[in-house]
C-alpha cells in the first residue's frame, strides 16, 4: 500500500529543532497509522484511493500533526537549544579532549614499551625500533591532523542532519579545524631518554614555522569540510543547485 | 468536542487511563478512545503520539516494540510514575467537572434580571 511520506511534515519539525529521533518515531508511527486506517476503510468498503484519501485526512493536517509535537519544548534537541554549546564550545573541548587523550596513551605506550624492552638489562638504552618510532609518528600525525578533521566533519554532519543553520555549523567547522591545525605533537628519542612535546602555534611567542603550517593546515582542513558540506547538502536535496542557478538566472 | 480550550490535558488522562487497562499501540489507543467516549472527542489521529512521547519522555509511560503478523508495533503502558499523575488528573478534572456542574446548576435557578 503507499504510504504518504510526510517529507514536508519531517522537514518542518526538523527546522524547527525537534530532535532527529523523534522525529523518525513519529513519522513511522504515522506512517503505521495511516496504513491501519486506510486497511480500516477498505474493510468498510471504501475504493484503495478513497481510503488513503480518508486515512490521511483522519489523521490530521500536517498544521496540527506539527504543531502538538512543536508545542513540547522537550522534543528539541540540544543543538536546537544551545547552538553556542554544541557549535562553540563543543569543538574546543573536543580538540582538548583528543590532544590530552592522545598524550596520555602515548605517553603510557611509551612508558610501557620501554619496560618491556629493558626489562632483562634495565641499564642498557638502546634506540628505539625503527616501526615504534613510525608508529609513533603516526599516532601524532592522527592526533594533530586527522582528529581536528574528524571533529570538523563530525559537527557538520550533526548540524546537517538536525537543519541547523549554515552558520552554526561552519562556526563549528572553523573553530575545529583553526584549533586542531595550530597545535604540534613531537616525541624525540634523545638517547638517554625521551622527549614528548606539544607545540603550538596560538600562543606566544607564536613560532613562525607553527603559524604559517597551522595557516596552510587550517585552509585545507576548513576546505575539505565545506567539501563534505556541498555535497551532504547536494545529496540531501539534488535540486538545490539547480534552483540557486535557476533563480539566479531569473534575477539576471 | 473539538475546541481545544477545553482539551486541555484532556488526551493525557484518557491516554493514561486506557494504557493502565492494558497495553497497547497507537492505532488501538485512539480506536479505544473513539469506542470509549462515543466519538465526542475527536481529534487528528496523530496527535496522540507527541502525547505519548512526551509522557514517556517524563516517564509515565514506556514503550516496547513487538512484532504482531509481520508488523512491528510500538505498545505503550503505564509505570507507577503514570499511575501517580493518573490519579492526580482524575482529582483534578473530578473537582472541575463537579465545580462546573454544580455552577451550572446553580444559575439555571437564579431568576433572570431586567
Amino acid at each position: 500500500m503507499s504510504q504518504p511520506l510526510f517529507d514536508q511534515l519531517r522537514e518542518r519539525l526538523l527546522r524547527a529543532g525537534i530532535a532527529p529521533r523523534h522525529v523518525r518515531r513519529y513519522i513511522a508511527e504515522l506512517r503505521d497509522h495511516f496504513d491501519d486506517l486506510a486497511r480500516e476503510e477498505m474493510a468498510a468498503g471504501a475504493a484503495p484511493t478513497l481510503a488513503q484519501s480518508r486515512a490521511r485526512s483522519r489523521l490530521g493536517s500536517d498544521d496540527a500533526l506539527a504543531d502538538v509535537m512543536l508545542a513540547r519544548p522537550g522534543m528539541r534537541s540540544i543543538s536546537a537549544r544551545y547552538p553556542w554549546a554544541v557549535f562553540g564550545l563543543g569543538p574546543i573541548a573536543m580538540v582538548v579532549a583528543t590532544l590530552v587523550a592522545a598524550i596520555a596513551l602515548e605517553a603510557v605506550a611509551i612508558f610501557l614499551a620501554g619496560k618491556l624492552m629493558h626489562r632483562s638489562s634495565p641499564f642498557v638504552l638502546a634506540p628505539p625500533p625503527e616501526w615504534a618510532v613510525w608508529t609513533i609518528f603516526a599516532w601524532n600525525t592522527l592526533a594533530t591532523y586527522a582528529a581536528p578533521l574528524a571533529i570538523a566533519v563530525a559537527l557538520c554532519l550533526v548540524g546537517l542532519r538536525q537543519r541547523m543553520s549554515a552558520t552554526w555549523i561552519f562556526t563549528g567547522i572553523v573553530i575545529a579545524c583553526v584549533l586542531g591545525a595550530f597545535q604540534v605533537l613531537n616525541w624525540r628519542d634523545l638517547g638517554h631518554h625521551g622527549e614528548l612535546s606539544l607545540g603550538s602555534g596560538l600562543f606566544p611567542p607564536f613560532p613562525l614555522k607553527l603559524v604559517v603550517g597551522g595557516l596552510c593546515r587550517a585552509v585545507v582542513t576548513i576546505a575539505i569540510s565545506a567539501a563534505i558540506y556541498w555535497y551532504a547538502i547536494r545529496r540531501r536535496n539534488p535540486d538545490s543547485t539547480r534552483i540557486d542557478a535557476a533563480a539566479s538566472l531569473a534575477a539576471e | 468536542m473539538v475546541n481545544p480550550n477545553f482539551m486541555n490535558g484532556v488526551p493525557e488522562l484518557l491516554i493514561l487511563r486506557l494504557l493502565e487497562e492494558q497495553e497497547m499501540y497507537g492505532y488501538e489507543l485512539v480506536a479505544a478512545i473513539r469506542a470509549k467516549t462515543g466519538d465526542a472527542i475527536s481529534l487528528g489521529e496523530g496527535v496522540v503520539y507527541p502525547v505519548l512521547h512526551a509522557l514517556e519522555r517524563e516517564g509515565a509511560l514506556k514503550s516496547r516494540r513487538k512484532n504482531v503478523n509481520g508488523r512491528t508495533r510500538i505498545y505503550y503502558t503505564v509505570t507507577r510514575t503514570g499511575e501517580k499523575r493518573l490519579a492526580g488528573l482524575v482529582r483534578q478534572w473530578t473537582h472541575i467537572t463537579e465545580t462546573v456542574s454544580r455552577t451550572i446548576k446553580e444559575t439555571s435557578h437564579v431568576p433572570a434580571i431586567i
